[in-house]
């Protein structure tokens, strides 16, 4: 055995996981070479002073954690997956859901529509009843049914604007 | 004999439905999972949080799990991944240790074991993400060049290259450990 192979499985060597004729190659080689049997000596240095640094005993309760986390998991898997044993089932299920959820936004959308409608029919009210009295007190009663016009509208603005 | 059934088939048991078999799992890997967690992190809480991690990483992949690797290298494949997205994520921190106490030994060398043991941990704290995870799972796991090559994906030559460099930096950074 040369330097480069010797220093290649030393390693090996170290764990114990050598041939016992590698063993006995690499044996006869170190008796012989200073360098090698430093560079055995520097890894067996290394291996005592990396094993000799402790690591912290495992929290308690460690395993309990991780299968409480498991089971949480499982249940929240359990309640997002549909029934598959019942298909159709739950397809109506979901569509039912859909369906009720529609409904809903159309009553929404019912009674949000009526209150516009009826605040929308309060005003124009209002709007027609001030454009009579404008038309009224300018001698213009023929008008009055078509006070709608904005043209007319704005022409009676300017003509009391300048009376005043 | 060992009537204990194999990872492998606890696993399958487990993708069956069986927590029990997942619970032995659990049980039988806690140690290794930790202190390779441990190894890399350096950090009891954060350590503790990629074990658990990767405990349900392999619940979650236990329909897909196929017993072609060694269910023990596959978990610390997990760990391996899980540990080098939480650095990404989190910048290494290894300045803070809980070190256990002996109380056998004396004050002055008990010092001086926590100042041999935060130096060997700031040493591998130090290499590069790859080279440690060669060290810890050859020299705290015991695993050969083979298996860790299959934890880390890569092959075996490049897993002694691996070895070899991390192998010169320790011995640079702990130099004065090596003069006796």
């Amino acid at each position: 055995m040369r330097c480069r192979d010797v220093q290649s499985k030393l390693d090996l060597s170290v764990r114990q996981q050598l041939t016992s004729v590698e063993s006995v190659q690499m044996e006869a080689h170190l008796a012989s070479c200073p360098a090698c049997r430093k560079a055995l000596a520097k890894l067996r240095r290394l291996e005592d002073l990396l094993v000799a640094a402790p690591v912290p005993p495992i929290p308690e309760g460690f395993a309990e954690r991780v299968i409480v986390q498991v089971r949480a998991q499982q249940t929240a898997m359990a309640l997002r997956k549909p029934d598959s044993r019942f298909p159709v089932w739950a397809r109506l299920r979901s569509s039912t859901g859909i369906a009720a959820a529609l409904a809903a936004g159309l009553l929404l959308g019912l009674f949000m529509g009526r209150d516009t409608w009826r605040s929308g029919a309060g005003g124009q009210a209002v709007a027609a009843s001030q454009r009579t009295d404008l038309l009224a007190a300018a001698g213009l009663e023929p008008l009055i049914e078509r006070g709608g016009d904005p043209l007319t509208q704005s022409y009676l603005s300017l003509t009391m604007a300048g009376d005043r | 004999m060992n009537s204990s059934p194999a990872d492998e088939t606890l696993m399958q048991a487990t993708a069956g439905g069986d927590l029990a078999a997942f619970e032995q799992l659990v049980v039988r890997h806690q140690q290794s999972v930790w202190r390779t967690a441990y190894r890399m992190l350096g950090c009891q809480d954060e350590a503790e949080d990629v074990a658990q991690q990767a405990f349900l990483r392999v619940f979650e992949a236990r329909d897909r799990y196929r017993p072609q690797a060694a269910f023990r290298t596959y978990l610390y494949r997990i760990v391996v991944r899980l540990c080098l997205d939480h650095l990404r994520k989190n910048r290494p921190a290894l300045a803070e240790h809980l070190l256990p106490v002996d109380d056998r030994t004396s004050a002055q060398q008990q010092a001086a074991d926590k100042e041999q043991t935060e130096a060997v941990q700031q040493a591998i704290g130090c290499l590069p993400f790859k080279q440690r995870t060669a060290v810890v799972l050859r020299y705290y796991e015991g695993l050969c060049g083979r298996e860790i090559a299959e934890a880390m994906d890569t092959s075996l030559k490049a897993v002694e290259r691996l070895l070899a460099r991390a192998r010169e930096t320790l011995e640079k950074r702990l130099g004065d450990y090596f003069q006796d």
